[in-house]
């Protein structure tokens, strides 16, 4: 699954470990998100697009 | 890592020494009380095994740490105990089937539980390295 994080934070000008804080999660699991090694739960991948105050479609795009 | 789950991981560390030197303290005094008193067979078995009661302790600390993990950690948790399980369990099966046909020095399977913790630990390591820094 390919997802906007790296990009979203980027521009909101977080580090992985700014946003890993805000998520309640470690910084490897945001970079493993990031990188694709991971794909995240319902749950977090909610929390991640709330916290960006985006769509979850938006965020992250199922490669098919 | 965050700072909340650094604070829970440097608590965990500590009680997991905690937990060390409870084992070395039990494994001790057994060592010392078996050797030291004529002991019948019954408190030589019980002395022989107390130490595995600390280990029951740092088993369940380990469990209760592992569902405070985040998603991502457990996954990397699990994987590299399925490795350290699954590599421990073979080594030990091969050298069991060895010693069938061959004359092999003989381990006790005390051993066993140290070894995986081990390979437990360095499965972990490599799943982790590249993730030390941030991209």
């Amino acid at each position: 699954m390919k997802n906007r994080l790296r990009v979203l934070r980027a521009e909101n000008g977080w580090s992985q470990a700014d946003l890993a804080e805000r998520l309640g999660v470690s910084r490897q699991a945001v970079n493993a998100i990031e990188t694709g090694k991971h794909d995240p739960s319902l749950n977090l991948a909610f929390a991640i697009a709330d916290t960006f105050g985006e769509r979850i479609e938006e965020l992250f795009l199922h490669k098919g | 890592m965050s700072s909340a789950l650094d604070r829970k991981e440097k608590k965990f560390q500590v009680q997991f020494m905690m937990h060390i030197a409870m084992f070395m303290a039990v494994l001790a005094g057994s060592v010392v009380m078996n050797e030291t008193n004529d002991l019948s067979i019954i408190s030589k078995g019980f002395l022989a095994t107390s130490p595995v009661v600390p280990m029951v302790f740092m088993l369940r600390l380990i469990i209760s740490h592992y569902r405070s993990m985040d998603e991502y950690i457990q996954r990397v948790m699990g994987e590299s105990l399925l490795w350290a399980v699954g590599v421990v369990g073979c080594v030990a099966m091969a050298y069991g089937l060895l010693a069938e046909m061959v004359e092999v020095p003989t381990f006790s399977p005390a051993f066993m539980l140290p070894a995986i913790a081990v390979v437990f630990g360095i499965a972990q390591f490599i799943q982790l390295k590249d993730e030390t820094h941030e991209e």
